[in-house]
């Protein structure tokens, strides 16, 4: 995964001077926005499939681009970095789409289709564990495992100190475990 | 245990990335989404175009349809006929009486008349001018004295437009009193005989 340190400030500051209005992204503001995404296009598509599944993923991802193509200048490098904005953005935007069927996602959406790792059956109760954790084990959990980021990184996206986030990671394991105990133990 | 389930989410989760297609493309993303985001306000916008083409179209439609019964009717000019002791008479209103004033038996009277029309075309259909409208034939004037007796003065020669001019004389013979010009149409004139 690429450093946020690449996000220059001079590179936020023209982005902030550009498209002022939130109007639709054109030409050199649109190509500067891009550059300024494209980092973090990966887990971002990533975080999106994982919590809206594969069918609502563009959806997801179109809105949080436009949502943060219209905040683009709120954003405070103080706060946190790029990634950890937008990932916060596409979380959102995935919570809304799915809002009242978070439980009811098609399991083939969370199951890669890889040859590799588990086999299919245990893939799924994995998967099917999962969804049914708490929504910030949850988020912890598809953060670390799925999307790749470091304890650090996941910190960052949720808004928690690094020993929060791995505590969270800690409490997500134990509560896998006992969904999985029949399986596991 | 815990370290299983490590592995396991560890194994999981690259196994699930690994089984990823590319990603979509952003650049069309961000642009698509301006277009998809725009769809609901164009549409409206487009609804209220052809809402106000429609109503503009309906309106001119209306507004033409008035014109043309407007110029149909003035051309038309479908009033009743009309007649009296001065040029350019008009008609009355219905239910009102016209009087030429007093006259004395055997005196003169300049009358006129306008609208002895035996058609009138005073509606047209657009697109088609109104009708040819022809004057009347066979227009007498008669005089009615207050006993009912009636003497008759003229036949009228009017133009082609139905309008005439025609004088006309009390009859010499005529009680004082009150008295009518009746044309043939049934419009009248009233008229008093005074001795004087």
């Amino acid at each position: 995964m690429q450093g946020v340190g690449t996000i220059r400030f001079v590179e936020i500051g023209r982005l902030g001077r550009i498209g002022r209005g939130g109007g639709r992204a054109s030409g050199a503001d649109s190509d500067a926005f891009d550059e300024w995404v494209a980092p973090h296009w990966g887990a971002m598509r990533r975080l999106a499939e994982r919590l809206a599944g594969r069918d609502d993923r563009d959806d997801v991802l179109q809105e949080a681009l436009l949502a943060a193509w219209s905040k683009r200048e709120s954003y405070n490098v103080s706060r946190g970095t790029v990634q950890s904005w937008l990932l916060g953005i596409v979380a959102n935007q995935a919570r809304k789409s799915t809002r009242g069927r978070r439980r009811s996602y098609p399991l083939n959406d969370l199951d890669g289709g890889g040859t590799t790792g588990p086999a299919v059956h245990v893939r799924l109760d994995v998967d099917r564990a999962i969804v049914r954790l708490a929504s910030r084990q949850r988020m912890a959990v598809e953060l670390f495992y799925f999307v790749g980021l470091s304890v650090r990184e996941v910190a960052d996206v949720m808004g928690i100190a690094e020993g929060t986030a791995k505590s969270t990671l800690a409490d997500a394991r134990e509560r896998l475990r006992s969904y999985l105990r029949d399986d596991y133990k | 245990m815990s370290d299983d389930i490590h592995d396991l989410l560890t194994r999981r989760g690259a196994a699930w990335r690994d089984g990823l297609g590319p990603d979509p493309d952003q650049k069309s993303m961000l642009a698509r989404h301006g277009a998809r985001r725009r769809a609901p306000l164009v549409a409206a916008a487009a609804c209220v175009l052809v809402l106000l083409v429609a109503g503009g179209a309906l309106l001119v439609r209306e507004s033409s349809h008035r014109a043309a019964t407007n110029s149909a009717s003035n051309s038309a000019s479908c009033a009743a006929p009309a007649f009296g002791d001065h040029p350019n008479p008009t008609t009355p209103d219905f239910g009102k009486r016209v009087s030429i004033g007093a006259r004395t038996p055997g005196s003169a009277v300049e009358i006129y008349g306008r609208f002895y029309l035996a058609t009138c075309a005073d509606t047209a259909t657009r697109g088609s001018p109104p009708g040819s409208s022809a004057p009347m034939t066979s227009v007498v004037l008669t005089f009615v004295d207050r006993n009912g007796q009636s003497t008759r003065l003229a036949t009228i020669r009017h133009n082609s437009a139905g309008s005439f001019r025609v004088q006309i004389r009390i009859p010499p013979a005529a009680p004082a009193g009150p008295a009518i010009l009746r044309d043939s149409a049934g419009h009248q004139l009233d008229v008093t005989v005074t001795n004087r």
